[in-house]
């Protein structure tokens, strides 16, 4: 309808009534859609700051790693324990150190008399292979993880394999052209596994063993860190660990548990084995550690996760 | 501008005292009743499962949501939205575990909405969303990562307009209480808005 026909003092209300409608319109419109009237900067650079924190108490937790050489089909727990690690996470700091222990010390476990450490798997499990570390280092472990053969190989497959820098060259069909010094891409699960089982072929042997693992430790923290942010990492990561290892946390802990290993800078992380004189009892070859370089560790790293001063 | 100069029009026809626009901005006219009240509906938090790691039954998936939800819309309310100005943030964290909650004061300038909050008059909400990454190795779920996006506009007067952008993840597993955040690792920007044309 064109306003200009209208006359009169009816036409004069006519007008300031659409009028004040149209100003309702767009007072609603300023009012309620106020986007429009505003329009972003041409900013170039945007500072953009962030924020990280994991709630775990406490910050600084202790964790023995098993690795059970139970064949295929047997419980993982019904194996002897080829890789013992324990390492200390400092979830405030993301410092870790990890303190290898080779399999055969030969030391006191806690009501079965002295025999190499590994036995306490078969004796009395986790519990008590934890309970002889802690008589030997002198850290008690707050969690204890034991996982067989399948079940590391499932783990590195579900991160999609690992980084590792080893020290020495050495051979294994299982990995085409060997393990190199330096830099080894350990893309199949089986690859990692024997890199962490070889030891014959380094030369100290069971010691030497123990360093690849931390190193290989080493790969998997850097692994789950660089990745952290890749929707569905941790969760993936978790569920592997529930399917594939023996632990008895709920899968809520340990989901807040591996939330706080990604903390680790792998920067931060610092390793030693604990070293010895090789000899034997009876018919068994055997380490006898040095419970003083253990004790010596443990001590340092035990409020911290640091490790100053070295091994 | 036109919708300035209507809106002016507008005002003087209902009456209202003050209506002067300061520093070249136009205030919001006061209503003389409250039938006249003109509000923007608060923006609802978007939430969506976009995987689950192990099983999860439909009903348990729609219990996630609404309880990762409730505490994800609890802290962006109190941290970012609600009333201005205030410069009192001490209910942001609630949604937080009680471990979580001295760090979190500590990130505060990040975590919340603190550093605009003493000189923002208003606060008007762009998005508001978590993507949830559900582990449920048993068919219960365990934790949750929350993708999350917050962008408002944070009205500082005077001062100007400031669009704050707040993203990252949320780390959340359930206690008694609810669906608590255990732990964050957000990112924050803030970009001046200028004002432009209504039209």
């Amino acid at each position: 309808m064109s306003g200009g026909s209208v006359s009169g003092r009816a036409g004069r209300l006519g007008r300031v009534r659409r009028l004040v409608a149209l100003a309702v319109v767009l007072a609603v419109t300023v009012l309620v859609v106020p986007p429009a009237a505003l329009r972003e900067a041409p900013a170039s650079l945007v500072k953009v700051e962030s924020a990280q924190g994991v709630d775990h108490e406490p910050h600084v937790l202790w964790v023995l790693l098993l690795g059970s050489d139970a064949r295929p089909g047997t419980p993982v727990l019904r194996g002897f324990a080829d890789a013992v690690q324990l390492v200390g996470i400092n979830t405030e700091t993301g410092a870790a150190t990890a303190i290898g222990i080779p399999r055969d010390s030969y030391v006191e476990i806690p009501g079965h008399g002295r025999n190499k450490i590994n036995t306490s798997m078969v004796i009395g499990g986790p519990q008590l292979m934890a309970r002889s570390v802690a008589n030997m280092v002198g850290i008690a472990p707050d969690y204890v993880f034991t996982t067989g053969f399948m079940g590391f190989i499932e783990l590195i497959k579900s991160i999609g394999g690992i980084t590792v820098t080893s020290q020495h060259a050495f051979t294994d069909p299982l990995m085409p052209g060997g393990f190199r010094v330096g830099r080894n891409e350990l893309r199949r699960g089986v690859q990692a596994l024997v890199f962490t089982r070889t030891r014959k072929s380094l030369p100290r042997g069971d010691f030497d063993r123990s360093a690849n693992q931390q190193r290989a430790l080493r790969g998997i923290l850097a692994k789950v860190r660089g990745n952290v942010d890749k929707p569905g990492f941790i969760e993936r990561g978790v569920l592997s660990v529930v399917r594939n290892l023996d632990t008895n946390l709920p899968p809520s802990e340990l989901f807040r548990l591996a939330h706080a290993a990604t903390r680790v800078e792998p920067g931060r992380f610092r390793s030693c084995v604990i070293t010895g004189g090789v000899g034997y009892v009876g018919a068994a070859s055997v380490v006898f550690p040095d419970i003083a370089q253990a004790r010596s560790i443990a001590r340092r790293a035990r409020p911290d996760a640091t490790l100053e001063g070295g091994c | 501008m036109l919708g300035t100069a209507l809106l002016l029009v507008l005002v003087s026809c209902t009456g209202a005292e003050e209506t002067a626009p300061r520093g070249g901005r136009t205030e919001a006219a006061q209503p003389t009743s409250p039938g006249a009240t003109i509000e923007a509906r608060p923006l609802p938090l978007s939430v969506r499962v976009t995987r689950v790691w192990g099983r999860l039954a439909k009903p348990r998936q729609a219990a996630v949501v609404r309880g990762v939800g409730r505490s994800i819309s609890a802290y962006f309310d109190a941290g970012f939205l609600g009333e201005y100005p205030r410069t009192d943030f001490e209910n942001a964290f609630s949604s937080f575990t009680r471990g979580m909650v001295p760090d979190a004061r500590r990130d505060q300038d990040l975590l919340t909405n603190a550093v605009l909050g003493e000189q923002t008059e208003s606060v008007t909400t762009r998005a508001k969303q978590a993507r949830l990454s559900v582990l449920s190795p048993n068919g219960f779920p365990a934790g949750v990562t929350a993708r999350v996006r917050l962008v408002y506009v944070a009205d500082r007067g005077d001062a100007g307009s400031t669009r704050v952008t707040t993203s990252g993840r949320l780390l959340l597993t359930r206690q008694r209480s609810g669906w608590k955040i255990f732990g964050y690792d957000v990112a924050r920007s803030a970009v001046p808005v200028e004002k432009g044309s209504s039209q």
